[in-house]
């Protein structure tokens, strides 16, 4: 009987959770990785309108409007974030670039039912991560969640 | 025949003894290949005569024809002025007088000669599947390379499919093993696919190599060997972190090394002094061997445990039981014929 693998250490975080967001991503090397983001998120949503029509209008008096849209597409979006050591960091870090994303719906159940997953993706840019000789790091994200389906013409 | 002449292969710290065959996906995974159509002997120089002793006499083979020679030093086209019993005189561009082994191909009698290459991958039960098919023209000296990598690829699963219900899982779609045959043929003859190798099967992962990596598209430092205690999980943390009530798992390959053997998950368990309050040793489910695997933490600890060192122990190739429990119905008697046989003696009382 004889170790056949390093030790890997796991920290083991028994805080209580305020306004839990869980991300579990794919890693490079095909393990998966998971943080749990949590305290405070900013929500946000980004709307567009895919083109307007005007109808003819022929009695005003009665009319209820002029211009309406042919559709409209709303993708919500999260703004995530988390101060960590920078040793945790480097792992943490690997969620801006992995190809897939997961978000945990549902922390209450999942034990019971399995965990539903929603794929969320890191809305890309340059990313400022730490500066070399810090010893904590602030590191914020943004991630979109699914689009919310509108009735369209 | 075909014969593959090279692998990707990447031997673990240099060591021969320790041949890591998973290879990452995304990258290519070649095999070099080469067409012998019969083996050489030797090459000798006699009577003013180049001959070759073939190993055996290939059908097809004709005065005047060219053939690729592959011996020793030569490797050129040369044509047959000769044939008796297992030997054939040629002439050729500078040959030496005399080399050993070898192969002759048959490049003009075998017209249009195509190597056709499947590769296999498995599906969730572990069976092999055909995933493409590769067709290739040797190049003058018989040789081909073929890269799997990409027809493989398609079985690789971005998303997470395991159910965090299990202390271990094989996810296929992680990685998995790959295997493939090959047939040759050319104009008037269509070979047959050779046999499944149960011994020369690779495996593949769904990852990535970085550059100036070790190992190069290997992924060797993942696999688990039982001699060896560096291996590392798959994790993109040092030290990653557990959350109490959100699912957790680490990613390890149950590489072929260690295919029989029983794994066991080691838990060591730290309080906030760094003072180990205990080790739990649990033992993985060993049918999901052979692929990359998602393993899951005890899970519930108290919260003086703020700290784990956890590991994979290896305990060994376990016997397997011949006959498992429930086999034969509790009471079966085997009927011997020829062994005396004892009859209970009634109890007679004594005078």
């Amino acid at each position: 009987m004889s170790r056949v693998t390093e030790k890997k250490h796991i920290d083991i975080d028994h805080d209580c959770v305020k306004n839990p967001v869980y991300l579990n991503w794919l890693g490079t090397n095909s393990g998966r990785n998971y943080w749990l983001f949590k305290t405070v998120q900013t929500r946000g949503i980004t709307v567009t309108v895919d083109g307007t029509y005007e109808t003819y209008l022929t009695d005003i008096e009665n009319a209820q409007g002029d211009v309406q849209d042919l559709g409209r597409g709303a993708r919500p979006r999260l703004t995530i974030g988390a101060k960590v050591p920078i040793p945790k960091l480097l792992g943490l870090e690997r969620v801006l670039y992995s190809i897939n994303v997961l978000m945990l719906m549902n922390p209450g159940t999942w034990t019971t039912v399995g965990p539903r997953w929603q794929i969320v993706r890191v809305v890309p840019g340059s990313f400022k991560l730490n500066d070399t000789d810090e010893k904590f790091h602030t590191i914020e994200l943004t991630i979109e969640l699914p689009a919310i389906n509108i009735q369209s013409v | 025949m075909i014969q593959v002449i090279s692998f990707p292969i990447r031997n673990r710290d240099d060591n021969s003894a320790l041949p890591s065959r998973w290879s990452a996906v995304h990258h290519p995974i070649l095999f070099k290949l080469c067409r012998k159509d019969v083996n050489v002997v030797q090459m000798q120089f006699l009577n003013g005569v180049h001959r070759v002793i073939l190993q055996s006499m290939p059908a097809g083979i004709a005065i005047g024809q060219t053939c690729r020679l592959v011996s020793g030093p030569v490797n050129a086209d040369v044509v047959v002025t000769g044939i008796s019993g297992n030997q054939i005189s040629i002439t050729g561009p500078s040959l030496p007088q005399f080399t050993t082994g070898g192969y002759l191909n048959l490049t003009q009698a075998r017209k249009n000669y195509i190597a056709d290459v499947r590769v296999l991958g498995v599906d969730n039960s572990n069976t092999y599947y055909e995933v493409g098919n590769i067709e290739v023209k040797p190049s003058p000296d018989g040789t081909f390379n073929i890269n799997p990598a990409g027809y493989v690829k398609v079985i690789a699963e971005r998303t997470d499919t395991f159910l965090y219900n299990l202390i271990n899982k094989r996810i296929i779609g992680a990685g998995s093993r790959f295997n493939f045959q090959f047939r040759e043929s050319w104009v008037g003859h269509e070979g047959t696919y050779s046999t499944l190798s149960n011994t020369n099967v690779f495996y593949w992962t769904n990852a990535t190599k970085q550059l100036q990596q070790k190992y190069n598209f290997n992924v060797a430092e993942h696999v688990i060997f039982p001699t060896l205690n560096t291996t590392t999980f798959m994790s993109d943390f040092d030290e990653p972190t557990y959350f109490p009530g959100f699912p957790f798992s680490l990613s390890f390959i149950w590489s072929d090394r260690v295919a029989a053997n029983q794994l066991q998950r080691v838990e060591e368990r730290f309080n906030q002094q760094g003072v180990s309050t205990g080790t739990i040793t649990t033992t993985l489910d060993g049918s999901q061997n052979l692929a990359v695997n998602r393993m899951m933490l005890a899970g519930t600890y108290p919260t003086t445990t703020k700290r784990l060192e956890v590991w994979l122990n290896d305990n060994g190739v376990q016997p397997v039981r011949y006959v498992g429990v429930g086999y034969v119905l509790g009471g079966y008697v085997l009927n011997q014929p020829g062994l005396p046989t004892i009859k209970p003696v009634r109890n007679v009382p004594s005078n």
